[in-house]
């Protein structure tokens, strides 16, 4: 049952007595005090008993103000709250499923991409390293997503949560989609969203395929066949109708994109070129899944491709790109911040 | 050490609970079992063929569950089922996605009038009751049986279906 009223402790000892109650992910938090809440709550613009959604499988009410203590218990800045509440009206949305895939024994995780003026603003990282150490943002935004999918959405480890494994992901994803350097609009963009509107959009993804390229001369014929052999290694995944149900993410470091574009590839034809390199047909699965029109084998077979979602980040040193496959049945959810 | 105050992180559920359906003897009457995976069908067998021989039943009807396909004739299939029977054991919830389903297709019934027990097992018990509270029905019956289910051999699951009987139709039959 959950409690209004404060709980006394101390600096010290906030760590331990979250911890024992569990409402920590095992690492330290900052205790949500009063006044740290207020503060976040005013930074989201909305009042603290707004409500953003229901998280499931407990169908936990996600309030401006519940939404806001497990934000400072993960470090946020109150700067931050705007994406932290639309990353959680995003996963909120009944059709990213949480009550269906919160129990997953997949080790599936939400990662969530954020674009427009907003990632400036509060320094959210589309470079180097943006899935992991370094970038404030990056790390306690994620990590607040999966704080409140735990204490609002009752999705704790074991007793509900049934992943074999989990993922690294499952701390947290959370990075910027990179804008200047990459040729293209974003995804967001690409969803229907304004020009100079921040969004998030919520990914249920089940692991990083790595993908690097280097050769001498770099074309775009060599670096599609790359990526689609790369593509292709989920084939041996047992559970492979994944790839084929969801809307598997291909994330362009910015050197691929721009050998792509540089030739005058954009990501129409990149999708296309894929298509003929990579058979999306269903492994196995429920036909109702893998047909549905938000998977890249359903509905008709010349409007799959303009489906696979493909976003640019990441650092300028390497040539590396990441795919990323994710839950059947599960689709990108777009939401944008007010 | 200066004692600091800090707020709950936690929600709570919707809060909203049904009362289940009114348990009856079990004597004369015709039951259902929505079907799930064949170690559940040498399960229910060894049940059926107990309830046959101590209570007299109408013989019992079969059904698959609804889960991802809730369309076209399995979804016909299973409001025919719904209608026609008079308590049902539903199951088998043994995964993260049979689990739930097994839920929504129990709760279906108890609207309906039916007493209806949930068999699921351990390691996805959790989320069975889980999804039962957040659907408004906290005191769903369930009974709980080891996982992996589906991995244990004919004779266990026999032994385990004997083991299981009692608490099915207590489950069944009593408030």
């Amino acid at each position: 049952m959950t409690s209004e009223k404060p709980l006394a402790t101390s600096q010290e000892s906030a760590y331990e007595d979250l911890y024992r109650r569990g409402w920590t992910d095992g690492l330290p938090i900052v205790p949500p005090t009063p006044d740290r809440v207020q503060a976040m709550i005013a930074a989201s613009g909305r009042p603290g008993d707004h409500t953003l959604g229901f998280i499931g499988p407990r169908r936990g009410r996600a309030t401006v103000q519940k939404v806001a203590v497990n934000a400072v218990m993960a470090g946020c800045l109150p700067g931050y709250m705007p994406v932290v509440c639309a990353a959680v009206s995003a996963v909120a949305d009944p059709n990213f499923q949480l009550d269906r895939i919160a129990p997953w024994t997949a080790p599936y995780a939400p990662m969530i991409v954020v674009s427009g003026p907003m990632t400036e603003k509060i320094g959210l990282s589309s470079g180097h390293d943006l899935f992991a150490s370094g970038a404030r943002a990056n790390a306690t935004i994620g990590r607040a997503l999966r704080l409140i999918l735990l204490n609002i959405g009752g999705a704790s480890p074991s007793a509900v949560s049934k992943s074999a494994h989990g993922s690294p992901g499952r701390q947290g994803m959370c990075f910027a989609e990179s804008e200047g350097a990459s040729p293209w609009e974003t995804y967001a963009r690409e969803q229907g969203t304004a020009a100079g509107q921040s969004a998030v959009t919520a990914f249920a993804v089940t692991g990083t395929v790595p993908i690097f390229y280097r050769v001498i001369k770099v074309n775009p014929e060599d670096l599609i066949n790359n990526i689609a052999a790369c593509m292709k290694y989920i084939e041996g995944y047992a559970t492979a109708y994944h790839q084929d149900g969801g809307l598997p993410v291909l994330l362009l470091c910015p050197i691929h994109a721009k050998i792509f574009a540089g030739r005058g590839w954009d990501k129409h034809r990149i999708r296309e070129e894929l298509f003929k390199r990579v058979d999306f047909k269903p492994v196995y699965g429920a036909e109702s899944r893998i047909n549905a029109p938000t998977c890249l084998t359903g509905g008709k077979a010349d409007e799959r491709p303009a489906r696979l979602p493909i976003l640019v980040a990441g650092g300028i040193a390497g040539y590396h790109s990441t795919f990323l496959p994710t839950i059947v049945g599960v689709p990108p959810i777009t939401k944008v911040m007010p | 050490m200066i004692t600091i105050h800090v707020l709950d992180p936690t929600s709570d559920g919707p809060g909203a609970s049904h009362a289940l359906a009114a348990r009856r003897d079990l004597r004369g009457t015709r039951g259902g079992i929505r079907r799930q995976w064949p170690n559940f069908d040498t399960f229910t067998a060894r049940i059926e063929r107990r309830l046959m021989q101590e209570h007299e039943l109408q013989p019992i009807l079969r059904v698959g569950g609804t889960f991802t396909e809730r369309r076209d004739a399995k979804l016909e299939e299973w409001r025919t089922f719904t209608s026609q029977v008079q308590w049902a054991i539903v199951g088998l919830g043994a995964c993260w996605g049979t689990s739930p389903w097994t839920v929504y297709d129990a709760i279906e019934l108890e609207e309906k009038g039916i007493p209806t027990v949930s068999i699921v097992t351990d390691e996805f018990a959790g989320i069975a009751k889980a999804t039962a509270a957040a659907e408004g029905w906290p005191a769903l019956k369930m009974v709980i049986v080891p996982h992996p289910f589906e991995e244990l051999k004919e004779d266990a699951v026999v032994t385990l279906a004997d083991a299981s009987y009692v608490k099915i139709v207590d489950a069944l039959a009593k408030d």
